[in-house]
């Protein structure tokens, strides 16, 4: 056993020195680096770019159409250079004619009337339309709450509503952070194995070397572990990069060890999707593009479902990969995560085993 | 170049892949994949969908048993009455809830969450309440909002809406007086308008709707650039390419005729994609071809240079993310600020609006053109046995394109000529690099300029040498004072080009070309290249310590240049 290991831990010395050697792997973890960079200052910075409390008024302009009362409200809360018209029709005329970004329109605006306020908004699809909508919207809200409580007053109901303190603008929540890139980041550093495996082993084959290695006193099943650890090592290193580099940013993450840990089992099913592809497809190409299939269909997890879907899945979703990375690492450790995360350590070491099984006779054999 | 020869070519790479069966089950599984995945994605996006990790990510706790119970219907969130240990806790006392949450990003985050779900359940009671009082709308829901994109088609048909002022409301109701059905909502009970919302049910619209657009038509380009790159670097190892080029057919024709198929399939997408959209325009398809070639222009010469699958795969990841990156950033801020127009995407999507002619069009793609030519031109020509076969360094390689450029003549003028061609030779990519980079001043501001003047110091520095140290090399020329010739000739062909192209987005563009320091930068260029050259003319061309020691020195004073330019301009 001993002598073994010894050398499949020399075979994995071999690789990874070649590994390092390609001067471009360092390339794909600077690459790993800017998106995640990019990604945390873009979430501290875009918020106040865009949801400011401000609209710079060189970005947009705006047709007011209204009661005197409404064109003074629109006016001291919107805090930009408007232009009032008395009817709509002329301003759609001039909003046709590219003037104004948007118009803003309402009949009868009278707050403390028995009526509800209808208000229309003609804006254009471009960005600083959506800036003006996101700004109006927050200053309706607050109107709406105002006249609510005015018109309450007139006319008694019993209903419980509770007040709740402002909710800042210019924040917007992590969870995508968290629930999105990390996971997304976490799959693409893991996944990278499977590739690197396709390719490190029909190189053996294509170079012809395969054939050198198997007459020494190597297993064809040690071969298989030999170039699925070369794969998977790296795997940590890279995480830990990135787990100091959201830190960084603020985000830090809880059970990183247990991540790590997570990140070599789904490199051990990444490395055996590997195995699996290239038996189907029998050329680089073609195995690159069949694991391509697989990745679709763990990247599909990544993207919103419906929360009913969710729901129905139980328990079954603590083994989700995108469900269980966002648990580790920002939550405590519950019953159903460790239980999840030990279902996933027992059927990715079983396939990890099953695959390299089946390579070593049907791939090798 | 023959026609007959590239359609050769593209057919071979046509059939090819087509005569394995594997492949075309993988080329089928994939499409299924795809096909899938469009039928679904209404699914995913819908407005009750969430991504899975979402899914109770914020615990909180609370004191009120009852809203324990509401906020565990909420998908993002694990209620209890457990106050130990959460994200947020929320005390109800007296109507009024205080949310508390630890000062982390995730403790901000789940503050937010629960403000907005307690904001969520007084809607619900509104909502109620009007249901079982419709009288109440005009109170508890006071203002209603449309938000209309499409304006009428004709614009005088409008009724002329004019404002009434001083009305007397008092005894006015809106109340429909017939039997209110279940399941009806506040809308149906009252005279509001259909497609009215209330202030907090306004959708914002996608900020950056345009880019998802865009983003379906550019992201095939990668991955035929992809292929394209894998057939040309499977020449390389398993040598085919070596009987491919002692055919009767040029490099020319045979890198034409393997990128033909993968640069019609793009087109063929785009247009799929467009017409899908309902966004099909000419300016659309001209954009992604100049993308397009530009980037198989530079997967050419990363497959040809590579040695192996994994290092172009490798090194294509990181160029190609530059170039994403490059497209993408500044055109999130299409609208916002002119710079943005640096993005072929912005110009694309101005284009399809009519918001610009043809002629700044053109203008407008011209350095994303020109570095299609370039590269394209270069990997052509690197496409040869002894660039694939060899593992020659790079300058030998450029020394030998810069022989093709440069007519062989003895005489005085040879060694001047040869200074000043390669001054400007790369003057594409440095140009092209430093646009790439330029997107990071959107999201980083003012505080990444100090990163920025580096950058275009080492990339105008190691581009104006790389020529030189080639002939240096090849003892083409022996005087450093060459160097000098080379920087000379950069400034003027790069500052004429900056001049043209940022002077046309912006008034800002002038402070890369601040007149009073015009000379002084004209000095900064030769001065710099001529202390490169001196450091390479001691090592006979070489890349050795002391070459690489001199170059550092001049990409230092160049940068601090660059600094004091900025700097003065910041402080006027």
């Amino acid at each position: 056993m001993k002598k073994r290991l010894r050398r499949i831990a020399v075979m994995v010395g071999k690789d990874l020195k070649k590994l390092i050697r390609e001067k471009s792997f360092g390339l794909v973890i600077l690459s790993q680096l800017i998106v995640i960079s990019l990604s945390i200052t873009a979430f501290n910075t875009f918020p106040a770019v865009f949801y400011g409390e401000n609209v710079p008024s060189a970005l947009v302009s705006v047709a007011i159409v209204g009661n005197n009362a409404f064109y003074d409200f629109m006016t001291t809360s919107l805090n930009l250079d408007v232009y009032r018209y008395d009817s709509l029709e002329t301003a759609l005329i001039h909003f046709k004619n590219g003037w104004h970004n948007a118009i803003i329109f309402c009949k009868d605006y009278y707050p403390s009337g028995r009526k509800p306020i209808v208000i229309d908004i003609y804006a254009k699809e471009d960005i600083p339309s959506s800036l003006l909508i996101s700004r109006i919207k927050r200053i309706l809200e607050d109107k709406e709450k105002k006249i609510r409580n005015d018109r309450i007053k007139e006319y008694p109901l019993e209903i419980k509503l509770l007040r709740i303190p402002d909710i800042p603008s210019t924040e917007i929540p992590s969870s995508i952070i968290y629930s999105l890139l990390l996971p997304l980041f976490f799959l693409s550093t893991v996944a990278i194995s499977g590739n690197l495996f396709i390719n490190i082993f029909t190189m053996e084959v294509e170079n012809k070397t395969i054939d050198i290695i198997l007459s020494t006193p190597v297993s064809r099943l040690d071969f298989l572990y030999s170039k699925s650890i070369s794969c998977i090592i790296l795997i940590p290193l890279q995480l830990s990069l990135w787990i100091m580099a959201l830190s960084a940013g603020g985000f830090t993450l809880q059970n990183a060890p247990l991540l790590i840990l997570l990140s070599i089992l789904y490199g051990m099913v990444f490395t055996s999707l590997g195995i699996f592809s290239i038996y189907i497809a029998k050329n680089r190409d073609n195995a690159q593009n069949i694991l391509t299939i697989f990745l679709v269909i763990v990247f599909i997890f990544l993207l919103p479902l419906p929360d009913s879907f969710i729901k129905n899945l139980g328990f079954l979703v603590n083994i989700i990969p995108a469900y269980l990375i966002t648990k580790l690492a920002c939550s405590g450790l519950g019953t159903c995560t460790i239980t999840g995360f030990l279902i996933t350590a027992v059927a990715s070491i079983l396939i990890f085993w099953v695959s390299h099984r089946f390579g070593s006779n049907y791939l090798l054999g | 170049m023959k026609l007959k020869n590239i359609l050769l070519q593209a057919k071979w790479e046509i059939k090819r892949p087509l005569g394995s069966k594997s492949s075309v089950s993988a080329i089928l599984l994939l499409s299924i994949t795809v096909i899938l995945l469009s039928i679904l994605m209404p699914s995913f996006g819908s407005s009750s969908s969430i991504p899975v990790g979402e899914y109770k990510l914020y615990s909180v706790g609370s004191n009120d048993v009852e809203l324990v119970t509401k906020l565990n219907e909420i998908p993002k969130i694990e209620a209890s009455t457990d106050l130990e240990g959460r994200d947020a806790i929320v005390l109800i006392r007296n109507d009024t809830a205080d949310i508390m949450a630890p000062k982390s990003v995730k403790g901000r985050s789940a503050f937010l969450e629960v403000a907005k779900s307690l904001k969520e359940l007084n809607e619900k009671e509104l909502r109620a309440e009007i249901l079982a009082n419709p009288d109440s709308v005009y109170v508890l829901k006071p203002i209603w909002v449309r938000i209309l994109h499409s304006m009428p088609e004709n614009v005088s048909g409008v009724e002329k809406e004019h404002i009434r002022e001083n009305r007397s409301t008092t005894n006015e109701t809106i109340t429909n007086e017939t039997k209110i059905p279940e399941n009806k909502t506040e809308r149906e009970i009252t005279e509001i308008p259909r497609d009215a919302v209330t202030p907090s049910g306004i959708e914002i619209p996608l900020l950056f709707g345009s880019l998802v657009s865009s983003f379906t038509v550019v992201a095939p380009v990668f991955f035929f650039c992809l292929f394209f790159a894998s057939s040309i670097i499977r020449e390389k190892v398993n040598r085919r390419g070596t009987y491919l080029l002692s055919s009767p057919i040029s490099s020319g024709e045979i890198i034409m005729g393997k990128l033909l198929p993968y640069f019609l399939a793009v087109l063929i997408m785009t247009s799929f994609a467009s017409i899908s959209m309902g966004k099909f325009s000419l300016w659309i398809l001209i954009t992604i071809a100049v993308i397009t070639l530009a980037i198989m222009g530079i997967s050419l010469i990363i497959a040809v240079l590579s040695k192996s699958p994994e290092d172009m795969n490798f090194t294509l990841l990181f160029v190609n993310l530059i170039f994403f990156a490059y497209l993408f950033y500044p055109a999130m801020f299409s609208g916002i600020h002119p710079i943005s127009m640096i993005s072929p995407l912005s110009v694309m999507e101005e284009s399809t609006k009519g918001n610009i002619s043809i002629i700044n069009f053109i203008f407008i793609l011209s350095p994303v053109s020109l570095l299609a030519i370039v590269s394209i031109l270069f990997g052509v020509y690197l496409f040869k046995d002894d660039v694939l076969f060899t593992q020659r360094s790079l300058p030998s390689i450029i020394y030998d394109l810069l022989q093709i450029i440069w007519i062989e003549r003895s005489g005085g003028s040879a060694p001047f000529i040869a200074a000043v061609l390669s001054g400007i030779l790369f003057i594409p990519v440095i140009y092209f690099i430093e646009l790439a980079f330029l997107f990071l001043l959107f999201p980083l501001g003012n505080s990444i300029l100090f990163f920025l003047v580096i950058i275009a110091a080492f990339a105008e520095e190691t581009g104006k040498i790389l020529g030189i140290s080639a002939l240096i090399q090849s003892r083409k020329i022996k005087k450093w004072l060459y160097g000098g010739i080379a920087g000379a000739s950069f400034f003027l062909v790069e500052k004429s080009f900056v001049w043209a192209y940022f002077g046309f987005f912006t008034e800002s563009g002038v402070l890369f070309l601040i007149t009073k320091l015009l000379l002084f930068a004209l000095f900064i260029h030769i001065l710099c290249s001529s202390i490169a050259a001196y450091g390479f003319s001691g090592t006979s061309g070489r890349w050795e310590y002391r070459s690489i020691a001199f170059l550092l020195i001049a990409i230092t004073i160049h940068a601090i240049f660059n600094f004091m330019v900025i700097w003065n301009n910041m402080t006027g």
